[in-house]
C-alpha cells in the first residue's frame, strides 16, 4: 500500500478528514458552531451530517469525531433532551434530532448513557 | 402590457380573452426596436408567473428569442430576458427544452460577466431550477461549469448571489454520480468558510450542501 493511504478510507470520505480544521475551523469549527446555535434547523442539519459521517466507515473520521470533546458533548445534550413544546409538528421535528442524536451516540460507542455516572 | 401582466386577476382573463397574446409577445421580442424587445420580454416574465404560460411560452419557440436577447451586449435587455427565462424555469417540463435551446453555458457566462445583482441571481437561480428535477439536467449543468464558477465567485459576490449560489451546490450535491465531481472541483474551501457567513440563508444553504455531501445512498432534500 502506497504510504499515505489507509485501507479503512471508504468512497470520498478522506476528503472531510483532510478538512476536519480547515480551512476557517473546518468541518469541526462548522459542526460544533451549528450543534451550539441554538437553532431547530441548524442542529438538525449538524446531527444529520454527524450521522452520515459516523455512518461512513471511514476509522479515520469517526476517530476525530469522537476526539471532539465539544462535539461529543453537545450530542449527548441533544440525545438527553426532554419534550416540553405543546406542539406536535414541533415534537416530531425535535423528536427526529433526539433520536438521530441517540444513534450518532451508539455508533461513537457512548449510546443509551442516560444515567450513566462517569467516574 | 407589461404592467397589466403583474396582477394575477388580469392574467386569467387574458388568458379567456388573447389566446394569441403570448405568440404576439414571442414575435415583438425579435423587434428592431430594443425597447420594445425589452418590454416584451418584460411582460412574457410576469406572464410566466402562472405555470399554463410557462408551458405556453415554450410552445411558442420563445426560447430561441429569448436566447437572443439573454445573449445581447445590452444591460436591460439581458436582464429581461434572464428575468423571463428565470420564470420558465420554473416549470419541470421545461427543464430538457430550456437545456436544449442552448441556454447552459451563457447563463453559466453571465454569472462572471457582469456585476449586476439582479442578473447573476436570475442566472444562477434558473441554473439551479433546471437542474432541479433529474440526475441528468444536474450533470449538464455541472458539465457547462456553473458549479466552477460559483466557487470562483461566491466569496465575493453580494450576499443575496452568495445565498443562490450554495442553494445551487446543495441542489447538484443531491445526484450520488456527483458528489466526487464536486469534492475534486473543492467545492469545501467555499463551503466550509461560508458557514460563518453573517447572513443565515448562506450558512444554512452551505451546511444543507456539505450535508448533501457527506451522505451516500439515502439523500434528503428537506433543507434546500
Amino acid at each position: 500500500m502506497k504510504p499515505g493511504l489507509t485501507c479503512e478510507t471508504v468512497g470520498d470520505y478522506s476528503i472531510f478528514v483532510q478538512n476536519w480544521m480547515e480551512p476557517s475551523d473546518g468541518i469541526h469549527g462548522y459542526l460544533s458552531r451549528f450543534l451550539a446555535s441554538g437553532d431547530a434547523t441548524f442542529q438538525h442539519i449538524a446531527i444529520w451530517t454527524l450521522l452520515q459521517l459516523l455512518e461512513s466507515e471511514d476509522k479515520k473520521l469517526i476517530g476525530l469525531i469522537g476526539k471532539s470533546d465539544d462535539v461529543v458533548e453537545m450530542i449527548k445534550q441533544i440525545a438527553n433532551r426532554q419534550m416540553e413544546s405543546d406542539n406536535e409538528a414541533e415534537d416530531d421535528d425535535e423528536g427526529e434530532v433526539v433520536s438521530l442524536a441517540q444513534r450518532c451516540l451508539e455508533l461513537l460507542g457512548q449510546g443509551a448513557s442516560k444515567s450513566h455516572i462517569e467516574g | 402590457m407589461s404592467n397589466i401582466a403583474v396582477d394575477a386577476t388580469n392574467r386569467r382573463r387574458l388568458a379567456e380573452t388573447e389566446p394569441r397574446l403570448v405568440q404576439y409577445l414571442v414575435n415583438l421580442t425579435e423587434s428592431s426596436s430594443p425597447k420594445v424587445q425589452c418590454q416584451a420580454a418584460l411582460a412574457l416574465r410576469n406572464l410566466a408567473s402562472d405555470e399554463k404560460y410557462q408551458l405556453e411560452i415554450v410552445q411558442a419557440h420563445g426560447l430561441g428569442p429569448l436566447l437572443r436577447l439573454l445573449r445581447s451586449s445590452y444591460l436591460p435587455l439581458i436582464l429581461s430576458a434572464v428575468a423571463c427565462i428565470r420564470n420558465i424555469s420554473i416549470h419541470p417540463q421545461n427543464e430538457s427544452p430550456i437545456i436544449e435551446a442552448g441556454f447552459l453555458k451563457p447563463l453559466v457566462d453571465l454569472l462572471g460577466s457582469t456585476d449586476n445583482e439582479e442578473i447573476q441571481c436570475h442566472a444562477i437561480s434558473t441554473l439551479r431550477n433546471l437542474a432541479a428535477s433529474s440526475d441528468r439536467n444536474k450533470s449538464l449543468v455541472l458539465e457547462a461549469g456553473a458549479v466552477q464558477k460559483c466557487k470562483q465567485l461566491v466569496l465575493e459576490v453580494p450576499v443575496t448571489v452568495q445565498s443562490e449560489m450554495t442553494a445551487a451546490i446543495a441542489v447538484l450535491a443531491l445526484s450520488d454520480e456527483l458528489k466526487t465531481h464536486l469534492l475534486e472541483l473543492g467545492v469545501f474551501e467555499v463551503l466550509i468558510p461560508l458557514t460563518k457567513s453573517p447572513s443565515v440563508e448562506v450558512q444554512g444553504n452551505s451546511a444543507a450542501a456539505l450535508g448533501n455531501l457527506s451522505s451516500k445512498g439515502t439523500l434528503t432534500d428537506r433543507f434546500v
